[in-house]
């Protein structure tokens, strides 16, 4: 975890020592599976680390790997925002390219796996009109006919490259991702990065921050690190305004999701956010309300036990009633393109949802 | 004689790593190109620079020819422009 906190204040100190021939395979195995080769080497460039010739060499090949996957996938970035540009669809590429150029002091700091693009929800079906037109395929059908454009949080798409892009119609699954509310965040002015001399839009420093307190709080258990990473960049950085960005997380009724976030960033990372701004505009302990919702985003079974608590956030009872409906009788297409027959889905969710946290 | 200079191209994506740059442009379907050591050449290139300026300011580190065939194969990867001047 020393690496993951490498550049940030007081963070844990590095050793200094040389790893032996195990400690480094580790080391450079787990940078690579949290795609935090980029990190690595910047302190091994800083002298925070010693490396042997042959380590260095390791080093440099996992280094370049990484480079060379964000670039063909920030390529993947530029055409996918040109296409939604195209389209007239108001979009906000998340995470990856958007947060290695905006929150690190350098790019290589933070890689990606794939491209998450944001789309205004009354476009959702535009945008997915103008992804399949360039030839991208979608890898699952919706769950219920359009379940997306009333409920659904983003869908996977395989580029004619081969590379994934997730076109998201919220952030997160479940109640918190209903709370977002999508038609403010895409008024809201973008920030924009450029990327090979195109600018593509991003979310402002405030929207971003609270998304990445999303992202470490509740998409993966145990978070990934590079999610923990990311929101100690930015509550360091100094570009986020608390006071706009406790508002919005109020508005988004997500105040819970930030103190989490900064709460298990800092147990970490040891890197002292409390001291920051923006942490200091956030203390306080999660409700109890937050606390079981959140809950819900941990354990095996959290794709299914977050988005049932989703119903929590929907307003009305037919809406309730369909989104349940939903939930337990996907289509047909659904079911055969996860290799599900309808009873063995529900079996399936049952026994996620029954397995130990 | 016009002196010949190169430069960065606008649409190019590149990442600085220890001493090393890999580079790629972004439009088509080019795979990336590494370059061993070339982070003070990538650097020098972003402003126009002639062959026999960069060959200076790298030192001894790159023969002329060497480096007019890397900057060569750079244009043809679209990561570079050539500015005649």
């Amino acid at each position: 975890m020393g690496v993951a906190s490498f550049g940030l204040l007081e963070a844990r100190p590095l050793d200094g020592g040389q790893l032996n021939v195990a400690g480094w395979h580790a080391l450079v195995a787990r940078a690579s599976k949290e795609r935090m080769e980029g990190i690595l080497a910047a302190a091994v460039s800083a002298g925070a680390l010693e490396v042997t010739d042959s380590q260095l060499d390791r080093l440099r090949e996992v280094t370049r790997s990484r480079a060379r996957a964000d670039l063909l996938l920030e390529r993947e970035t530029v055409r996918a925002a040109g296409l939604l540009e195209a389209a007239g669809v108001p979009y906000r590429v998340l995470k990856g390219p958007a947060w290695a150029h905006t929150a690190y002091p350098d790019p290589m700091w933070r890689g990606f796996g794939d491209v998450d693009i944001l789309v205004l929800p009354a476009r959702w079906y535009d945008a997915l009109e103008a992804l399949e037109a360039s030839g991208a395929r979608r890898l699952f059908p919706e769950l219920r006919p359009d379940f997306d454009g009333r409920f659904g949080k983003d869908a996977t798409f395989v580029a004619r490259s081969g590379w994934e892009i997730d076109l998201h119609r919220t952030l997160v699954l479940g109640p918190y991702g209903f709370w977002v509310d999508c038609d403010e965040l895409l008024s809201r002015s973008p920030a924009f990065v450029s990327l090979g001399g195109t600018s593509v839009a991003v979310l402002d420093p405030d929207a971003a921050f609270v998304h990445a307190c999303y992202n470490a709080a509740l998409a993966d258990d145990p978070p990934r690190v590079a999610a923990l990473r990311d929101v100690a960049q930015m509550a360091i950085a100094g570009s986020v305004d608390p006071g706009e960005t406790f508002s919005l997380a109020q508005r988004w009724k997500g105040v819970g999701v930030v103190r989490r976030a900064l709460a298990i960033t800092e147990s970490a990372l040891g890197s002292a956010l409390h001291d920051t701004p923006i942490a200091r505009r956030f203390a306080g302990k999660a409700s109890t309300r937050d606390r079981m919702l959140m809950a819900t985003y941990r354990g095996p079974g959290r794709g299914y036990t977050s988005q049932l608590a989703g119903v929590v956030a929907l307003p009305g009872l037919r809406a309730k009633a369909a989104y349940l409906s939903a939930l337990a009788r996907p289509q047909r297409a659904y079911l055969d393109a996860r290799g599900f027959s309808a009873s063995g889905f529900l079996e399936h969710a049952i026994r996620r949802v029954g397995q130990p946290r | 004689v016009i002196p010949r200079s190169w430069k960065r191209a606008e649409g190019a994506l590149w990442r600085q790593l220890l001493s090393d740059v890999v580079v790629v442009a972004a439009d088509g379907d080019a795979e990336p190109f590494a370059i061993s050591g070339g982070a003070r050449l990538w650097d020098l290139l972003e402003e126009p620079r002639q062959l026999d300026e960069l060959a200076a300011a790298l030192g001894g580190s790159a023969a002329k020819e060497e480096l007019a065939s890397l900057l060569a194969s750079l244009v043809t990867g679209g990561v570079i422009d050539r500015v005649d001047s």
